[in-house]
């Protein structure tokens, strides 16, 4: 159909791409519909109190795998202007497959959307491990983008109503998910969390890890990482490894504490209000991407931090 | 006994890009690699043949900035590699590099079981090529995945995503893009360097490859890529109190 | 003008993946205890790089001296010991058996050799015969259908590790250099003994002992070359070697530039780097260009050995500019890196303490300008 599609799995991220999608539904004069999988039903009605002309939930058969929806999808996305997808690793694989059905070019997780005067869309993205930012344009119809969660805001709820289309998606007998093994979520989701204090290979040992752990505790936050904590040295479980290929997280104040400052790591708190940084070596790149910066050693600062943060936050 | 095909492509070596005063960047001096992601892709293929038999096509895509990537792959343990050079592919996008690859397999590779794909490449990392090329060739995909078991018939790959981890069974023909922490890739010995101007080249440019100026031109149009630059504010605190105190402004 | 093949930049790009992942993280240890890389030297083994530049028929991997060369500078670059436990071993002691020997002691020792299996070392010098390394005094007499050897030799690079000796010995005494031969030695032979292990300024990786040989009986099919060749086999084997050394010190010079580079844009003083003074300026654009001119006096030796053109005068010249050069950069290196170029852990500190033996041995810089100059006056 067509006008504007957003696809989402998150019902978070549904939303956000609701509100940008209204906007430019509205630019270019059409209609809005927001699809989701039938088991975020909830999500689907919800885009239409936040901006959804319409609502589609593809329902799946069980043992599918998300990417099998590519043929229903790319007939929904046939005529459409523009089609959006949160860029989850499953939406992803799904949008390039509706993408190459439908020989359209694809931006991959696009950091922002620019209309254009004659109905094209300018759009950037990170490249070289997020050392460079590449602009694009599309022109061609539809324009298709993938969208990180939290790239845009969430939209206000309004009174709008509608009908919930269901598109039954037909299997693909070669392909079978045999298992789901949950990951198991141990403490706080750091994405969730109004502060996160990133630790870097400053840390001598994992036992220093308590002191981040009591500066996160007095501001009512998580503690993150960087790649090699996780996953070479295995301090932390994976998903507190916050960067390029890990978790985004965009806190009201990220401390990065011993962490030298790599595009890989840094790219991950963007979206952070404020970064405050902490390190010994007064060069190193981190203090480049921070808002605060202390020159210092980790072992005496942390606790002078947590101490004076508990006086003024109690 | 499964005939593989995997695909790489041919980077920047992203530590060697200098930045300009205004912000522009300078490859002049950059060298160029296979990407990192694409060795663990190679390095699966040569791995499942090692054990089971059967052959290992490597095929790549590139334009005028490829000087010819072919012994590089093949030292990696391929028998064969097929290359897709022109000029028209320069900073090719995921579309015509789908669409290149997907042509070059169909007139040049012969019947396959499975393709590796690492899960995007080292410089742009759009994500996309892999399961693009298994739509055009109308076989399933399955990405992200770092642990893979090859039986008679087909595969069975675990996926890490964010939920966890779904472990997917497909059949042959299928395509599979790989994690890094799948296998760690072999440093090419000396003896596979001096063998690969041995093993056959297959290159096919854009006319061969029968690709049509209306699918060279459907690509997104490039606009410039610069430096990302950092908008914060870069104080230097002068004291852990100072510090408290805009942290503590921030929270409230 | 040195634009390499496909092939040798692949083997530049193994040598240097092989040095990032084996050698650059124990590197400073190694240094440190003077430990012997055992795991990099099993790697460099199975890579292929312990006959890098032999035929496959001889269990090498066939590739040229050039690409051996780069090698050896790539390792080099990120650990000295390991350079140069390579470099002996590939031209000091597979060299003259793949140059002089025989079809059957080539093919009874080169595939081990040049596989990693075997390692080899060089036994030449003595107590008293270091430059002057005609007066031999170990002895080697014909006894049967073998020979006697009895002495001592000093500061063999890999001694206490290698399987493969080349000994040189006076078979006779009244010839002077004219009686000295080659031999092929196992350590496995009675009377084969490591002696003191030198503890050394740099380099320490590398082991370095004392090699001792009493009442030795070497078969005379293990004669390298004919009896009162030795010399001949010495020398044509130090001026092969002379070019890996130069690699070496290549290496380090290279090494001793990029560290400084690093240094300069990273240490601020007077609140901007280091790098924003002039004057630094200049000494790594100096620094830049001594590596530089040092590259192509290496490289050019080693492709003149490639097309069997006479090398030796060229490979004296790399190896004295080279060695020089090294020494030079690594100074500089520690001056650039002021107080913390003293410490230890800095790799300037190493660097200038590895590079010293370039200027030393497989012929000292003194004995490198002999052979310029008898070359140019001839």
């Amino acid at each position: 159909m067509p006008g504007v599609i957003v696809f989402a799995e998150q019902h978070s991220t549904l939303l956000e791409l609701t509100g940008e999608g209204r906007k430019l539904a509205d630019w270019l004069g059409a209609t809005l519909t927001a699809v989701t999988p039938e088991s975020n039903h909830e999500a689907a009605l919800d885009a239409m109190a936040h901006g959804a002309d319409g609502a589609v939930v593809l329902r799946l058969p069980a043992g599918q795998p998300l990417e099998t929806a590519a043929a229903e999808l790319t007939e929904l996305a046939a005529d459409a202007d523009l089609v959006l997808f949160g860029a989850t690793l499953r939406a992803k694989g799904l949008a390039a497959r509706v993408a190459a059905r439908l020989g359209a070019p694809l931006a991959a997780e696009a950091l922002s959307l620019r209309p254009q005067a004659d109905g094209a869309l300018e759009v950037d993205r990170m490249v070289y491990g997020g050392g460079g930012i590449a602009t694009q344009l599309l022109r061609t119809r539809p324009m298709m983008a993938t969208i990180p969660a939290r790239t845009f805001p969430a939209p206000a709820a309004g009174p709008r109503t509608g009908e919930v289309r269901v598109i039954a998606v037909a299997a693909d007998a070669r392909v079978r998910v045999v298992a789901q093994r949950p990951r198991t979520q141990e403490g706080t989701d750091i994405a969730e969390a109004p502060a996160v204090v990133g630790v870097g290979r400053g840390m001598a040992k994992a036992e220093d890890l308590a002191l981040a752990e009591a500066l996160a505790g007095t501001m009512g936050g998580a503690v993150g990482c960087t790649r090699p904590v996780a996953e070479d040295l295995g301090w932390l479980p994976e998903d507190r490894y916050i960067g390029i290929s890990g978790r985004k997280v965009a806190p009201r104040v990220y401390v990065a504490v011993g962490t030298s400052g790599q595009v890989q790591h840094v790219s991950g708190v963007r979206d952070a209000k404020v970064v405050v940084a902490i390190n010994k070596d007064e060069n190193a790149p981190i203090f480049k991407h921070a808002d605060y910066g202390l020159v210092g050693d980790l072992y005496t600062a942390l606790p002078a931090l947590t101490a004076e943060l508990k006086k003024l936050l109690g | 006994m499964p005939n593989i095909i995997t695909c790489y492509k041919w980077v920047v070596d992203e530590a060697d890009i200098k930045v300009e005063g205004n912000g522009a960047l300078n490859f002049e001096r950059a060298g160029r690699k296979i990407s990192e992601y694409d060795r663990n892709a190679i390095e699966a293929a040569v791995q499942i043949v090692e054990t089971a038999g059967g052959s290992v096509t490597a095929v790549s895509l590139g334009g005028p900035e490829v000087k010819n990537p072919a012994k590089d792959g093949l030292s990696r343990g391929p028998d064969k590699a097929i290359l897709a050079l022109d000029p028209r592919f320069a900073e090719a996008d995921g579309l015509t590099t789908a669409l290149g690859l997907a042509r070059a397999i169909g007139s040049a590779a012969g019947p396959f079981d499975l393709i590796l794909c690492g899960e995007g490449s080292g410089d742009v990392y759009g994500q996309q090529v892999g399961p693009r090329l298994a739509e055009l060739l109308g076989i399933p995909s399955i990405t992200f995945v770092n642990k893979l078991t090859v039986t008679a018939t087909g595969v069975v790959a675990e996926r890490k995503l964010e939920d966890g981890v779904e472990v997917v069974e497909a059949d042959f023909p299928v395509l599979v893009t790989v994690l890094p922490d799948l296998n760690k890739p072999r440093i090419p010995g000396l003896k596979q360097v001096m063998g690969a101007a041995k093993k056959p080249v297959v290159v096919l440019d854009a006319a061969a490859l029968g690709l049509t100026e209306a699918e060279l031109g459907a690509r997104a149009e490039a606009r410039g890529v610069k430096a990302a630059s950092s908008n914060r504010k870069q104080v230097k605190a002068e004291s852990v109190a100072a510090l408290a105190e805009a942290i503590a402004a921030a929270l409230r | 003008m040195f634009t390499l093949t496909e092939e040798q930049e692949l083997i530049r790009n193994t040598a240097r993946e092989f040095a990032a992942q084996y050698c650059a993280p124990i590197a400073a240890e190694v240094d440190d205890e003077a430990r012997w890389p055992e795991e990099s030297v099993a790697a460099m083994a199975e890579l292929g790089l312990m006959g890098v530049p032999y035929p496959d028929k001889y269990g090498g991997a066939g590739a040229d001296y050039l690409s051996y060369t780069v090698a050896v500078e790539e390792i080099s670059r990120v650990c000295a010991s390991t350079g140069v436990i390579l470099s002996a071993h590939v031209s000091l002691a597979c060299w003259p058996i793949y140059h002089f020997g025989t079809e059957e002691q080539k093919l009874k020792y080169l595939p081990d050799m040049a596989s990693g299996a075997k390692l080899g070392a060089f036994c030449l010098t003595e107590a008293g015969a270091g430059t002057d390394a005609g007066s031999q005094t170990t002895t080697a007499v014909l006894d049967g259908d073998s020979y006697i050897l009895n002495g001592s030799k000093v500061f063999i690079t890999n001694g206490d590790k290698a399987d493969v000796f080349i000994v040189f010995a006076m078979t006779d005494k009244s010839k002077g250099t004219k009686g000295i031969s080659a031999f092929i030695v196992e350590k496995a032979f009675p009377g084969v003994a490591v002696g003191k292990h030198e503890r050394k300024m740099g380099i320490r990786g590398a082991h370095t002992t004392e090699i001792l040989l009493r009442d030795v009986r070497v078969p005379a099919a293990n004669r390298l070359g004919k009896e009162g060749e030795g010399f001949k086999v010495a020398m044509a084997t130090l001026d092969g070697g002379r070019v890996g050394i130069a690699a070496q010190a290549l290496g380090i010079a290279q090494a001793a530039l990029d560290e400084s580079i690093k240094w300069a844009k990273e240490r601020q003083q007077f609140g901007k780097p280091i790098a924003a003074n002039q004057g630094l300026q200049f000494m790594i654009a100096d620094m830049a260009t001594q590596v530089q001119a040092a590259r192509h006096l290496v490289y050019h030796a080693a492709s003149l050995k490639d097309e069997g053109k006479p090398y030796s005068k060229e490979a004296s010249m790399a190896k004295l500019f080279a060695a020089e050069t090294a020494m030079q950069q690594a100074i500089k290196a520690v001056q650039i890196h002021g107080g913390y170029g003293y410490i230890k852990g800095t790799t300037a500190e190493r660097l200038m303490r590895d590079a010293k033996i370039t200027e030393i041995y497989e012929g000292t810089s003194e004995v490198q300008r002999m052979v310029i100059a008898a070359t140019c006056l001839k």
